[in-house]
């Protein structure tokens, strides 16, 4: 185990300035695209401060819509972030030298973290309909599993979905384009 | 040996469309708990607490 552990190329960080892409524009892309999540999760928790005040708990609920779409983004993106490098660091583990990586193409990447973004909107929208921060009701644990039934099976959904369309990238490239692409950042 | 590869890459196709729900059932469940912390709890503790080392991970690169 800890053979394979040391013999692994995995290192840390692997996830983020790893993203393998064919072409430098895309690249680029990927970089604009983490620019821009890590910005709203940085602004997300700037937001979280006003969650607790009694003016914010007051308002109608369509305004803080954007802001409970924000903190689940924020919180989605950092959760698939989390999942990808796990399921990375196991398939450096666990697959052969002569396999494809799991998740390593800069379109899954942007596939997979487009997707969760778009979750997080969701429940988020959800989260505010629903009320479930307005503490003076009675109902709010009733409340709290009736979302859940409105959540899992979108989560399952988009899941399904995410994964097939992950696949069905990973199998679009060859063996070869993985090569070339990281034996050109090895040259670099 | 072509519909071996054909098999193979419709049970991965599956297979990972599987792993897949399941991962989100997950972080839905995830997402909606810790909505509710952060809005209901001291909402400012609870994001750093989950944030923090993702920033600054992120940031030290």
């Amino acid at each position: 185990m800890w053979r394979t552990l040391i013999k692994s190329d995995y290192k840390k960080g692997d996830i983020i300035f790893t993203t393998r892409s064919l072409n430098t524009q895309n690249k680029e892309n990927n970089k604009i695209f983490f620019l821009i999540l890590s910005i709203v999760v940085i602004t997300s928790g700037f937001t979280s401060f006003i969650l607790d005040n009694s003016w914010f708990l007051r308002i109608n609920y369509i305004y803080k819509i954007p802001i409970y779409s924000l903190l689940g983004v924020s919180i989605c993106f950092t959760f698939s972030l989390i999942v990808i490098e796990i399921i990375n660091y196991l398939s450096n583990i666990f697959l052969t030298d002569v396999s494809k990586p799991l998740i390593n193409m800069g379109s899954q990447y942007s596939f997979i973290l487009i997707i969760s973004c778009l979750l997080g909107v969701i429940y988020g929208l959800i989260y505010s309909i629903i009320g479930l921060d307005d503490l003076s009701n009675d109902y709010s644990n009733t409340r709290f599993i009736k979302e859940q039934h409105f959540c899992t099976p979108i989560g399952i959904g988009f899941g399904c979905v995410t994964g097939y369309m992950n696949e069905y990238i990973r199998s679009e490239y060859s063996i070869g384009d993985y090569q070339a692409v990281m034996a050109h950042e090895e040259e670099i | 040996m072509k519909s071996i590869k054909y098999l193979s890459s419709v049970i991965n196709l599956i297979l990972s469309s599987i792993i897949g729900g399941i991962i989100g059932g997950i972080t839905s469940l995830i997402v909606n708990q810790t909505l509710l912390k952060i809005s209901i709890d001291n909402g400012f503790s609870i994001v750093i607490n989950i944030f923090y080392s993702r920033i600054s991970e992120f940031f030290s690169y």
